[in-house]
């Protein structure tokens, strides 16, 4: 089910950007996500801009809806490595003067991997030792990004701090929820 | 220029040592898979020493490996001459997999805890191990020995919760000790107005018997108070630091950490609470080592002490210790008087 619904997100972001009047170009987006703050990773992706809410209208201001799919990689000494994809959704206002905000919402599939040895009981009965054992997860993440326009155009460079809570399923006996920080530079 | 040169090449040898240095780690740090739970598990201290000190923490649970972190003046003293074992039990702390609720027992908490202790057994094959239990870890430990006491050289129980269907009673009854010490010591005149059933009436002078009664209360309830002090974490002395550091500098996540605690801990509380270990005591006989906080609360001594009575261990080799300074948390109101009992015991003194 979790990858059935990844993949319809990424159907309607798809559908989306074709069946709309694409007003400004995509930006490459390259960040610094560090779970907890601390625990370094990056994250690159595409920012699509699927509708531009006030049209053309403005050259001072942006209203769009983006869909930005993106592959995350960060690194938990001790606790996991942990490598994803994922595709995010969101309402993004962008302006030449004062912050940019945005909401975005992402489904997508995480690997969590232990790099640390395993000794493994499960397989054999006897330990067994193991490096890089890994569990796929179902990835849900909410974001609440400020930032600020860098140029003289609504479309020039910008850089965006999201705090991002994620929730991990299954994880435990359920899932779990986690929180990273997503500092991005974007670039047209 | 040559200057320039030779102070560029000192800060990258400097550079250098500092990352070296940094990576060094005074730790081994491995998981346990069983189950499908995988249990992170963190080793350090004197591990040449043979001996290994494998903390069982409280709970149901209740992070492990925060332990490490959170009372250093207590784990120093005794990585200095063992090695400590601090581990997270499934469904706490960061342990890692994908189980079913089903498999949040006590029973399943022991068969993860024996293939921890084969996992140290392969690593060394000599090692001498120990368990050591805090709170909800006495009772941990105590059903992992009904089980399998013979891979084990030691019990050492730190404010450990044996029967926890009386705890309630225990608690009065730590009350009325308390009160009683007071009135001895002179510090209380009399605690009559605190007992049930007490009344002004027929009292020679009903109005001065309410106000005497209402001093008595006051003053108790006073008393009563500073005993929470024994029994509650301060965040200064350094505390707040080190657990900032472990929330964001170390293998922990403390909102996982948290959650799985809270998810987790509901599973354990109907079998936990009907615990009365004593009841089974008797057919455990190996060295025990049961230490309690005179002002603990939580878990009253009254636990310790009738676990003491029912142990099938010779009287040689085990032994009660009532610490006069702590309640709940010896391990930071007398650090070193409880790593001197512990050392004392593994040393066989």
């Amino acid at each position: 089910m979790p990858v059935k619904t990844f993949f319809l997100w990424f159907f309607i972001g798809f559908t989306l950007q074709s069946g709309t009047s694409q007003s400004n170009v995509p930006h490459v987006q390259i960040s610094y996500f560090g779970v907890l703050g601390t625990h370094p990773g990056i994250k690159v992706g595409i920012q699509y801009p699927v509708a531009t809410l006030n049209g053309l209208s403005s050259e001072k201001q942006l209203h769009q809806i983006i869909a930005s799919p993106n592959v995350i990689v960060y690194f938990h000494r001790r606790n996991h490595l942990g490598v994803g994809a994922q595709l995010q959704v969101g309402y993004q206002m962008r302006q030449l003067r004062g912050i940019n905000v945005d909401v975005m919402a992402g489904v997508g599939y995480l690997r969590t991997i232990i790099p640390n040895t395993v000794y493994d009981f499960d397989e054999t009965g006897g330990p067994v030792r193991k490096k890089w054992l890994g569990t796929g997860h179902f990835l849900k993440t909410a974001g609440l990004g400020l930032g600020k326009t860098i140029g003289s155009s609504v479309d020039s460079d910008f850089w965006m701090i999201r705090p991002t809570l994620l929730q991990i399923s299954p994880y435990g006996t359920g899932d779990i929820l986690n929180m990273a920080i997503d500092a991005g530079y974007y670039f047209p | 220029m040559r200057g320039t040169i030779f102070h560029s090449r000192t800060i990258g040898v400097l550079m250098i040592t500092l990352v070296v240095v940094g990576c060094q780690r005074g730790s081994d740090f491995f998981f346990v898979r069983h189950q499908r739970a995988m249990m992170p598990v963190k080793v350090e201290g004197n591990v040449g020493s043979g001996t290994y000190l494998l903390l069982l923490p409280g709970g149901p649970a209740g992070d492990g490996l925060v332990n490490s972190r959170l009372f250093p003046d207590f784990t120093r003293s005794l990585a200095a001459r063992y090695g400590v074992v601090y581990y997270d039990q499934r469904g706490s702390g960061n342990c890692r997999g994908v189980y079913d609720t089903s498999s949040l027992s006590i029973d399943q908490l022991v068969a993860d805890l024996d293939r921890v202790v084969q996992t140290l057994r392969v690593r060394d094959p000599e090692a001498r191990i120990f368990l050591m239990g805090y709170s909800f870890g006495g009772t941990l430990g105590m059903h992992f020995l009904r089980k399998h006491q013979q891979k084990i050289a030691g019990f050492i129980s730190i404010a450990g919760t044996f029967d926890r269907a009386e705890q309630a009673d225990h608690q009065l009854r730590l009350i009325e000790y308390m009160l009683q010490q007071w009135v001895a010591n002179g510090e209380l005149a009399t605690y009559e107005a605190m007992k049930t059933g007490y009344s002004c009436t027929g009292a020679d002078d009903v109005a001065d018997c309410r106000r005497d009664s209402l001093v008595t209360v006051r003053a108790v309830e006073a008393k009563l108070a500073t005993l929470e002090s024994y029994n509650q974490i301060s965040l200064s002395d350094g505390v707040l630091w080190r657990l900032l550091g472990y929330a964001f500098f170390s293998q922990s996540n403390p909102i996982t950490s948290g959650l799985m605690e809270g998810q987790s801990g509901q599973y354990f509380e109907g079998e936990f609470g009907r615990q009365m270990i004593t009841d089974w005591a008797d057919a455990i006989d190996l060295p025990v080592l049961l230490i309690n906080g005179r002002y603990d609360t939580n878990v009253p001594f009254f636990e310790a002490r009738d676990l003491y009575e029912r142990l099938g261990t010779p009287v040689a080799q085990k032994e009660l210790v009532i610490l006069e300074q702590s309640g709940h948390l010896p391990m930071l109101t007398e650090p070193e008087e409880l790593a001197r009992r512990i050392i004392s015991f593994v040393e066989g003194g």
